[in-house]
């Protein structure tokens, strides 16, 4: 388990990084509209170029380091991986978010290099810019309900995480027994 | 950081049909058929071509 000091910290960094992914796809989303319906290219040019530059150095950077500290905080904590049916639904959100997040960037880096050159039209891969409102909207969507779970933490233990109160509880039950001992002892 | 406890039972709930303590709860299976449904619908929509586009870069564009 980790100590309080670190395990402020690593939930700091944990809620920085999934705050920052879900503004950030916040933010992608309207430029990714605007991106599909203007009819002005150099309006189009300059939001490809933008979308580039947000999943390079903030979505992918956010959405991995979300992922590792809240990996780190359920480990180091009583919350544990498998322990609670809410720490298990948001991994099984963001670590296929994450996964589909970084297997799009080679399409979203492909129209960043493709929107500065002159010869880009505003009805160029229209298929590739509608793609990217989709996955957007459907990780904005992810992100919002993972917050919830987050907040909110549904009840539900799993078999795995009543198995291991029990034990925490029985070895807390012996400290006591221990303690209560060694007190008659002295007396 | 612990689960809270379960509420207590009401004196008015005693008749109803007691809450399952044990198993899934019904808002994983839930979501879980809601998650399956969406997936099931986004390939099914992907595999018939309805206007998702590639993940790739297309050529000839």
């Amino acid at each position: 388990m980790m100590g309080p000091g670190v395990r402020k910290g690593v939930l700091a960094a944990h809620l920085v990084a999934s705050v920052g992914w879900l503004g950030a796809v916040g933010a992608f989303l309207p430029l990714a509209i605007v991106g599909l319906t203007s009819r002005d290219p150099q309006l189009v040019r300059g939001l490809y170029l933008s979308l580039e530059l947000i999943t390079r150095f903030v979505l992918v950077p956010l959405s991995i380091a979300s992922l590792v500290t809240g990996i780190i905080q359920s480990l180091g904590t009583s919350w544990g991986l498998f322990r609670y049916w809410w720490v298990i639904a948001k991994l099984v959100l963001v670590i296929p978010a994450t996964a589909l997040l970084l297997l799009h960037t080679q399409p979203i880096y492909h129209l960043g290099s493709v929107a500065v050159t002159a010869g880009f039209a505003a009805n160029d891969l229209v298929e590739s810019r509608g793609q990217l409102v989709f996955d957007a909207a459907a990780a904005l969507l992810v992100l919002l309900v993972v917050t919830l779970l987050s907040v909110y933490k549904p009840r539900g233990v799993t078999g795995y995480g009543k198995r291991k109160l029990l034990e925490s509880r029985l070895d807390a039950t012996a400290v006591v027994d221990q303690h209560r001992r060694a007190q008659r002892g002295r007396s | 950081m612990s689960e809270p406890a379960p509420p207590p039972v009401a004196p008015s709930d005693a008749g109803k049909r007691p809450r399952r303590e044990s198993g899934i709860p019904r808002w994983v299976i839930v979501g879980g058929i809601v998650a399956a449904v969406v997936v099931v619908a986004i390939v099914v929509v992907h595999l018939a071509g309805g206007g998702l586009g590639g993940h790739f870069p297309m050529v000839g564009h």
